[in-house]
């Protein structure tokens, strides 16, 4: 099917700064986070919620983001998209799409890249759609907030984006509100919406948590199928190992507001590096016999405000030293990739598999 | 008969009609028929509109049934004067998904694990408060807990005390519906070992209601499966990832994810087209049929009752004998 | 379609037939314990107690209560709302001589409280919690407390004594002279108004901070929706129903408050109107006022009704 607006050139401000570069290097990452600190101040207190969080995404690739509740994985999403409140919150380092740094922008460049060149998708499907607008409406709205189209061409463009998504029917659904809808249709429309500006990165907060297995594998079909055909990246956030390790090729961990593995998909369930990737791996039933006890990681995540200055995990890790007191950095591992314990190599730690 | 050789739970075509609007019913849970036995789990597994958490809420008699009985062993609660019947109904417990909405914000831990104790007033305070908290032992809150409230404990410290206040009353059967649904994988992992010590120790019967089929095969003895408002397979649980017998347990199955490396990830998925017909105006015949793949014009003409192909395993299609085949068929094809 | 339409209306209607009937026999019960007598007033001071005797039995006052009343309903549902007692005037042409002045004012406070107040209210959502935002609903706590005539009287020595640039008191038909009218009314309309305005932005204010802290309004903001629309379009549509239940509530206010605020600037509209009648004990002038009064209440909710369905599709018809 011909698509006439797939040609329009994105004109962002950083054409000419990407392309001035006159070093060949290694292709950029689409989205390359270094160093992202996110510190939220409340009445006469500061809170660190995120802490030295690195990661990359590149084009075409889907990156899973895992980690218990609490562990900073939906505010460090939000931070990427600008999304936090800018009055009470602080940030450090950088967040470089397309090698532009996100928090030197104005709050009006940020919003033009917004929806355009990274998109969001949420959790609550009923929740997360304008209940007085139709879905359509809604598509459209998305479309000539960043294209210079008229109403009848954003119609059109929205039934397609129906369609890609696999909503039956997309040309009568496109003036349905989102309450004539059941929760898989939802959030297939906010995906729609999400799409229909074709950005080149899609943040993904739990978006099938709240919905049954077999409507769970029906987005998930279109996630990858969206993703393979137009070479979409994506940043997949869940708590769900299995769903995130079928999904992406590599998986980030993060616990206590920290970046604390960075791996490919298969490595860190076979050879997870960091004793909080395992702990979580083997406490999924599926590893353990029938019946049998299943391991758990004791305790529970330490709140922002008592977050420990050595390793967060030190309370919780059954492999912890003395050492462990002195603060971890996140080091590169021999066969690739990286984790935030100094015994990370020398730990054979088990996986699924094991 | 002696009420020990009773199952603790025997459902008997028990329907579960509700009003919707002014003309319209809609049937929660239509002609289900389960047994429990004494000192097993058994498995409930089934998404949204499914039915399971109105059985669930039958068999704890919170929904009288709009036809058939269910008998707690061997004796129709409904049948009783209401005195009795609170008394008996005291056995049977349920706990939720919610472990906040459970509890009172405004009273501390011990008086909401004592609560029960309190309605039923039957002890001095001193007793009660110490079963109370010798039960909030059992469930691995200390007495430092006592005096703390909800906002003060995490999820899974929460869901701790809701068992804990159901244990007071020394109940043989307890409902779990959905009740590790909301917690993380460490934390689920937790509970469900909490509530297999619990069983070990008290001889507990679990009904456990879930959508997660890697928790209901970790912990159940028997599994059954259901689909718009019927059970449409009932299996050991050993048997049933191997041995499903009904093609809609066969797509849960495939749905579910599994945390395994990219080569011995199982590569077929099999996707169900469509969405769950409407429960108020379900299809004729076998209720799967409209999103099956195998369904032929026998489905839509007559609806499957379940039929024991295997000791103890259950199912209703028509075509369980074939189907699976079938499947790998499809897949040879594709 | 039209059909399911005509029959929500009527529907509607019969549903507010009891509302009617409840508020004027409420009235009518209240006037029985104001003290005095029609019927010696009628007679005049030198009257003997056979003529008032005759008064009373031709103005049927010495029937039973709840007879007088069940006449009186009968007549009112026929359209005839009887005479005055006193001036043996028809009722219904009295109160439609009165209500447009009434009318005038109660519309035109409406217009300054929703044209004053919704942007006030909008401003406090979208500064919450800084200091205009205190500011506001400060002022607006205050406009809520203020007495009306109180501040009638204060608006009239300011305005009207001070800079005379409002008439102090009347009221011009709107019919013969529209801007005569309306500047005639302005004061009267402002004192209504200040009410209505603290109401229409406080409420306003806490649902446009629910709906700016919804879910759909960070699907909003993620897919790079400029903050004016955010606001104006997906935040004021959504706080709308909010908005439209305070409109009505504060018209049905207004209408009542006009008692008070006709005494102040001396005009003759319904309220004033009531007031004299109630004090002479001339129940049917009283209880025609207020019946009219009450429909058009009622068509004031009908019409909020009928916004409901339109601006929220989730409220069916029926």
């Amino acid at each position: 099917m011909k698509k006439p607006w797939r040609g329009i050139p994105w004109t962002g401000e950083t054409m000419t700064t990407r392309t001035s570069d006159p070093m060949a290097k290694p292709p950029q990452p689409l989205l390359d986070v270094r160093g992202l600190g996110i510190t939220f101040s409340g009445p006469g207190s500061l809170v660190p919620v995120v802490r030295d969080v690195s990661l990359t995404v590149a084009a075409g690739e889907s990156v899973g983001l895992v980690g218990e509740s609490g562990c900073g994985k939906t505010v460090t999403g939000l931070a990427l998209m600008g999304l936090l409140p800018f009055r009470t919150s602080r940030f450090d380092g950088q967040i470089l799409l397309d090698g532009e740094n996100l928090l030197e922008l104005s709050e009006r460049q940020w919003r033009k890249r917004r929806g355009r060149r990274i998109g969001m998708i949420f959790q609550e499907p009923m929740t997360a759609l304008d209940p007085v607008f139709t879905i359509g409406a809604q598509i459209g709205e998305t479309l000539r907030t960043h294209f210079r189209i008229g109403r009848s061409e954003a119609r059109e463009r929205a039934i397609e984006a129906l369609a890609q998504v696999g909503i039956p029917d997309p040309a009568t659904r496109h003036d349905a509100y989102p309450h004539e809808l059941s929760g898989g249709m939802r959030q297939r429309a906010m995906i729609a919406m999400t799409i229909s500006c074709e950005p080149a990165l899609l943040i993904a907060d739990e978006p099938t948590t709240a919905l049954d297995v077999t409507v769970q594998a029906q987005i998930m079909d279109v996630l990858g199928e969206l993703s393979a055909r137009s070479g979409m990246a994506m940043l997949f956030i869940s708590h769900d190992l299995g769903l995130v390790s079928q999904t992406c090729s590599r998986i980030v961990t993060m616990y206590a507001g920290e970046v604390v593995e960075s791996r490919a998909a298969d490595d860190v369930l076979c050879r997870p590096r960091h004793p909080y990737t395992s702990g979580l791996l083997r406490s999924l039933p599926s590893f353990t016999p029938r019946k049998g006890r299943l391991p758990s990681i004791p305790g529970r995540v330490p709140r922002p405000a008592e977050f420990p200055n050595g390793c967060r995990f030190e309370g919780r890790c059954p492999h912890a030293q003395q050492q462990c007191s002195a603060r971890q950095q996140l080091q590169p591992l021999r066969d690739g990739g990286f984790a935030r314990c100094w015994r990370s190599e020398e730990l054979s730690l088990p996986g699924v598999l094991s | 008969m002696n009420k020990q050789e009773h199952p603790i739970i025997q459902a008997e075509n028990v329907t579960v009609r509700f009003p919707v609007g002014r003309r319209k019913t809609l049937t929660a849970v239509d002609n289900v028929s389960i047994s429990v036995r004494r000192g097993e789990t058994f498995g409930l597994i089934g998404e949204s509109g499914s039915g399971k958490s109105t059985l669930g809420r039958a068999i704890v008699c919170l929904e009288r049934p709009t036809k058939g009985t269910v008998l707690h062993s061997g004796q129709d609660l409904h049948t009783l004067p209401r005195a009795a019947m609170r008394r008996h109904r005291q056995q049977y417990q349920i706990i939720f998904q919610d472990p906040a909405a459970a509890l009172d914000p405004r009273m501390t831990i011990l008086r909401s694990v004592r609560e029960p104790l309190d309605v039923e007033g039957k002890s001095s305070l001193a007793e009660r408060n110490a079963r109370a908290l010798e039960m909030m032992g059992k469930v691995g809150l200390g007495p430092a807990f006592a005096g703390l409230y909800p906002h003060q404990l995490s999820g899974g410290q929460k869901q701790r005390a809701c068992i804990a206040r159901v244990l007071t009353l020394q109940p043989s059967l307890i409902v779990c519906d959905e009740a590790v649904a909301a917690l993380d994988v460490s934390i689920q992992a937790e509970i469900l070992n909490l509530l297999a010590d619990l069983q070990q120790e008290f001889g507990l019967t679990y009904l456990f209601i879930t959508h997660n089929i890697g928790v209901v095969e970790h912990i159940s003895d028997t599994v059954a499966v259901m689909y718009l408002g019927q059970i449409i397979e009932i299996a050991p649980a050993d048997r049933l990832a191997e041995h499903y017998l009904h093609p809609y347990t066969e797509a849960l199955l495939s749905a579910e994810p599994v945390a395994l490396p990219t080569a011995m990830r199982p590569d077929r998925r099999i996707l169900l087209k469509g969405e769950l017909p409407s429960p108020m105006d379900p299809p004729s015949g076998c209720r799967f049929r409209t999103r099956c793949r195998h369904a032929t014009e026998l489905c839509a003409a007559q609806a499957p009752g379940l039929r024991e192909l295997a000791p103890g395993h259950l199912t209703a299609c028509h075509h369980a004998e074939t189907f699976r085949e079938k499947t790998a068929a499809y897949e040879g094809v594709s | 379609m039209q059909n399911q339409f005509l029959r929500f209306l009527l529907w509607r209607m019969v549903q507010f037939l009891p509302v009617v009937a409840m508020a004027t026999l409420t009235i009518f019960s209240l006037i029985q314990l104001v003290p005095g007598d029609p019927a010696a007033t009628i007679a005049g001071e030198y009257a003997t107690a056979e003529n008032i005797e005759a008064i009373r039995h031709s103005l049927g006052l010495d029937r039973p209560l709840w007879e007088q009343y069940g006449i009186w309903l009968w007549n009112a549902a026929q359209g005839d709302l009887s005479n005055s007692l006193l001036s043996g005037l028809p009722v219904m042409d009295e109160v439609l001589r009165r209500l447009p002045s009434t009318l005038t004012i109660a519309v035109l406070a409406l217009c300054i409280a929703v044209i004053v107040g919704v942007p006030l209210g909008v401003l406090a959502a979208t500064r919450a919690d800084t200091m205009l935002d205190r500011l506001v609903t400060g002022i607006a706590s205050l406009g809520v407390a203020v007495p009306n005539f109180w501040l009638g009287m204060i608006l009239v020595s300011i305005f009207a004594l001070g800079f005379g640039w409002f008439p102090t008191t009347g009221a011009r038909p709107i019919s013969e002279d529209f801007w005569g009218a309306l500047h005639h009314a302005a004061l009267p309309a402002a004192t209504l108004a200040t009410g209505g305005i603290a109401e229409i932005a406080r409420q306003l204010r806490s649902s446009l901070i629910e709906v700016l802290q919804s879910q759909y309004v960070r699907t909003l903001r993620a897919k790079g929706l400029p903050n004016y629309l955010i606001l104006w379009k997906h935040g004021l549509r959504n706080a709308a129903l909010t908005l439209l239940t305070v409109i009505g509530l504060v018209f049905n206010h207004m209408l009542g408050a006009t008692v008070a605020t006709e005494a102040v600037f001396a005009i003759s509209g319904t309220g004033s109107m009531i007031v004299n009648a109630a004090i002479n004990k001339d129940f049917p002038v009283v209880q025609g006022a207020v019946f009219v009064l009450v429909l058009i209440v009622i068509v004031m909710n009908l019409i909020i009704d009928l916004f409901y369905s339109l601006l929220d599709p989730r409220v069916k018809k029926g």
